[in-house]
């Protein structure tokens, strides 16, 4: 991969979730810290999930594994962020002059790219940072599309994560377990289908992912109070 | 590492096809292992050699086998710049040189196919060898190495690197067929197989600016750019210099060779046989047991001679200084010298003696009739004699060599100047046999004129099978059963032919070091009594011996530092071109790896598409914030229509009910 490859593969991954902290995080000095602390958070369920599959011996060779127990560790961090924050909503009050508990869905969606920009980053600098070079994939094996896959996929990931962390958070409000099902099954789906990217197939890993990246869209669309018209309406307002 | 935990898709990018410890990059890159590669030199007045650019120079490979792509390189290649692949038969001066006029070169790899016969000549040393220095002109019309191609004497603007391992040569091969071979016009619309060589050389111009450059001034601890060519010397003489010493004479043979790359200078012809004959005489003359009583030998090996007579000029000038210690309490005077021999280039065949004022020496002229030998009076080829010559231009000196006006050496000073050019195999001793010869006869003489006596030999017995072991230590591999004797019990010795090339005076040589204690251990006394303990108290060597049982020797054999003189002398004049000026630029690494280099087109569709998403999605987050009320909240069109007077009514109303709603709050503000 060569610097061009380099920054157009960043800009792909990463442009989308700086373009959303910029207009919609950066505003207010509670919601950056808050993102940090989900970053944090996901962090800290990277680390659990690491030292299962460290401790797990005879499945260190089963990916499958790991991914599964590390979507699970992601979504109970997901509930424990919930958590302290309903928690901590009170004392967030006072340190700030936004109203924390008003609005409950910038928050949840705060997390959600919290979330979603740490395990973006640990999905593709590890290959951003190996790959600077003049070279790109294809001379033993791997096809030359990788790198642009894996630009595409971790952007999916991130919008992902932020669009679960507003559902899953509105859900636990509401007690809807047909949305916190959703969120948690679809994560394990989207993630085990990146297992065929070992056969090369980044097709049907891509397209699933982002099928399910249109209906969690639509769920949390909705779920913030959103309607069909109104989008229509935004356009026609102008 | 935790990587392979964090999340499916990452591992699964990292881990396709492969264990977890592997990288990504490890699936982009192969490297290739076991390659030589050109590096710079400077003298006095420029730079030769070759450099990679910082960061590596990256070429696509294209293999020129035959003229045609080497034309068609030069005519139709679209996909630049190009590394290009090829074998010795297309490795000369003029092929080079069209390379380098198309400007779209970024590398050449040389590579050997030891099944295809080997080129009929290839010599990268100039036609006229040390040309600027020493003591006589060299003939251009008649040079001394009419194969010389001069490569070596030449700023070359690409990076050069040598590859003999025959399963990464089909690697290339390979690669150049799948990815680059078809469809060669369209090259440019895909990912194409390249190569990155990476060869940096830090220092730049000529010896002076680099030595400069690294003097401390502004800066306490600057960066090293080059350092001067040079090892040591090895002298053995037949006895310890004394008052009773009225004259030397003195045999020498080089030490060194050079080629176009590092890490290999074998020097079979051009080194080799001279040095071995050299050993091999004084070993003759150590086991006849001479008195010696006016005259004294002094056998010498001088190091760095390819680059302008370093060693030589470094012991004259010595000499000259009364600075020459090396040979026990008695300092060497450069007027004690009566007669030099020099071994030169030897073989099987007709022997030539280049003599300089040979008429009144009794061992030339005695040598003349015993070798059967042609002489060319007042020829001077270019060997360590021309330092001596040049300080006095009296001094009666001659090379014994196997050549006349012309090398017989096809390959002089290349990486192709090794056994199979000397006909040397192990079981085949013609070679040997003719080293013998000159070495016997030459011992028998200075038997005759140290002892002052008539009589010759008195069968000291054929050491035709020592010197053959010999020659085999150095053209075949230095793991060898004479290396191993010279050595100290249980040390190890590099499995290869050692490269006899002079390197940088920071850093010793190993050919010098087991020359050296195989010259001790071939001339020296046994102390059967010491054990090692003992033998280091008494300043003795400890080596495993013939039977590898571990000897004590003490021998006269001792070194001197062969640095030129030119980086002694204070303010020397780097250009007045008397002393060598050579000195070797310092790098960081010298590697090559294979990949594949995507598509111009390719990388600005990467770029391109990034940059889209990125700025759409910058709009759109825009305009989504900019309208996140209609978007997300369920007002009507009547009540965002508010008028400045509904919505005070509405916020008496809202300070009458204490009913706030957010919606309504918002609308009043953006009212």
């Amino acid at each position: 991969m060569t610097v061009m490859e380099f920054f157009g593969c960043a800009l792909l991954a990463f442009g989308p979730p700086l373009a959303m902290f910029t207009f919609t995080v950066a505003v207010e000095p509670i919601r950056i810290i808050i993102l940090i602390a989900s970053a944090f958070f996901w962090l800290i369920a990277l680390l659990l999930s690491a030292i299962l599959w460290y401790v797990v011996v005879p499945l260190q060779n089963e990916l499958a594994f790991g991914l599964v127990f590390s979507v699970l560790f992601q979504e109970a961090f997901r509930f424990l962020l919930y958590w302290v924050l309903r928690n901590a909503e009170r004392g967030l009050e006072k340190v700030t002059t936004a109203h924390v508990a008003e609005s409950r869905h910038v928050f949840a969606y705060v997390c959600g790219l919290g979330f979603g920009v740490m395990s973006g980053a640990f999905a593709l600098v590890n290959v951003l940072a190996d790959a600077i070079g003049p070279g790109t994939m294809g001379l033993h094996q791997g096809s030359e599309y990788f790198f642009i896959v894996s630009a595409t996929t971790t952007l999916c990931f991130i919008l992902l994560h932020t669009f679960w962390g507003i559902i899953f958070f509105a859900a636990l409000d509401r007690r809807s377990k047909a949305h916190l099902a959703w969120v948690v099954g679809s994560h394990l789906f989207a993630s085990c289908m990146t297992l065929l990217n070992r056969y090369e197939i980044y097709a049907v890993s891509l397209i699933s992912a982002y099928s399910v990246l249109v209906a969690t869209v639509v769920i949390a669309f909705r779920i913030v109070g959103g309607k069909a018209e109104n989008i229509s309406r935004c356009f026609s307002l102008k | 590492m935790a990587a392979p935990i964090s999340r499916g898709c990452i591992l699964l990018f990292i881990l396709i096809n492969a264990a977890c410890t592997e990288r990504i990059k490890d699936m982009i890159y192969k490297p290739l292992e076991g390659v030589a590669a050109c590096f710079r030199r400077h003298n006095g007045t420029n730079q030769f050699g070759c450099s990679s650019s910082r960061s590596g120079s990256v070429g696509v490979i294209h293999i020129i086998e035959d003229e045609a792509e080497l034309v068609w390189l030069e005519k139709n290649g679209n996909a630049g710049p190009y590394t290009a692949v090829v074998p010795f038969s297309m490795f000369t001066r003029d092929t080079l040189i069209r390379l380098r006029n198309t400007e779209n070169i970024n590398g050449i790899l040389l590579t050997y196919n030891s099944s295809i016969e080997r080129p009929s000549h290839y010599s990268p040393d100039d036609t006229c060898p040390n040309r600027y220095a020493g003591f006589k002109q060299c003939d251009t019309e008649k040079p001394w190495n009419p194969w010389g191609s001069a490569l070596l004497m030449e700023d070359w603007p690409f990076p050069m690197f040598y590859l003999k391992n025959q399963s990464q040569l089909n690697d290339v091969k390979t690669c150049f067929t799948t990815f680059n071979a078809h469809d060669r016009d369209s090259q440019s619309q895909r990912s194409l197989c390249a190569l990155e060589m990476k060869s940096f050389m830090f220092s730049a111009v000529d010896s002076e600016t680099c030595i400069r450059r690294s003097i401390p001034r502004l800066n306490f601890n600057p960066p090293l750019y080059c350092d001067p060519l040079g090892d040591r010397n090895i002298y053995w003489p037949l006895a310890a210099l004394d008052n009773q010493t009225e004259s030397v004479i003195l045999v020498t043979a080089r030490l060194d060779a050079s080629t176009l790359f590092d890490t290999l200078a074998p020097g079979a012809n051009s080194a080799i046989t001279g040095l071995v004959t050299l050993i091999a005489t004084a070993h003759y003359l150590h086991n006849m047991n001479p008195t010696v009583g006016k005259t004294n030998v002094v056998f010498s090996l001088f190091n760095g001679e390819a680059f302008d007579y370093i060693g030589s000029s470094r012991f004259v000038f010595d000499l000259k200084n009364g600075s020459f210690h090396s040979l026990g309490e008695k300092t060497l005077m450069f007027d004690q010298i009566r007669t030099v021999v020099e071994l030169g280039q030897l073989g099987e065949g007709d022997i030539y003696l280049h003599s300089s004022n040979y008429e009144n020496d009794s061992l030339i002229t005695a040598l003349i009739p015993k070798l059967s030998a042609k002489v060319l009076k007042d020829s001077v080829p270019p060997a360590s004699i021309q330092s001596f010559l040049a300080e006095s231009s009296t001094i009666s000196a001659t090379v014994i060599a196997s050549h006349g006006v012309n090398f017989t050496n096809k390959y002089y000073h290349s990486i192709l100047d090794d056994a199979e050019s000397v006909n040397f195999t192990s079981s085949e001793s013609g070679l040997a046999k003719s080293l013998d010869k000159i070495a016997l006869e030459l011992a028998n003489q200075l038997f005759i004129i140290v002892t002052g006596t008539n009589t010759s030999s008195n069968g000291s017995g054929n050491i035709e099978n020592l010197i053959s072991k010999m020659l085999s230590c150095y053209l075949e591999s230095a793991n060898c059963s004479l290396f191993k004797s010279a050595s100290a019990p249980g040390h190890q010795l590099p499995d290869q032919v050692l490269p006899l090339y002079v390197g940088v005076n920071r850093s010793l040589n190993y050919v010098t070091t087991y020359t050296g204690q195989l010259l001790a251990l071939l001339t020296g006394t046994t102390l059967a009594e010491y054990n090692s303990s003992m033998c280091y108290e008494n300043q003795s060597l400890w080596m495993a011996g013939l039977n590898f049982q571990g000897t004590c020797i003490r021998s006269a054999v001792n070194y001197s530092f062969a640095t030129s003189p030119a980086f002694l002398i204070d303010g020397y004049d780097m250009k007045s071109g008397y002393y060598s000026t050579w000195t070797e630029s310092v790098w960081q690494v010298l590697s090559m790896k294979m990949f594949l280099k995507p598509s111009v087109a390719a990388e600005r569709l990467n770029v391109i598409l990034g940059s889209l998403v990125a700025i759409a999605s910058f709009i759109i987050v825009w305009f989504i914030q900019f309208r996140a009320d209609l978007l997300f909240n369920q007002i009507e069109r009547a009540t965002s229509k508010l008028s400045v007077q509904e919505c005070t009514q509405l916020e008496t109303k809202r300070r009458l009910l204490i009913i706030t709603s957010c919606n309504e709050k918002k609308l009043c503000t953006l009212a």
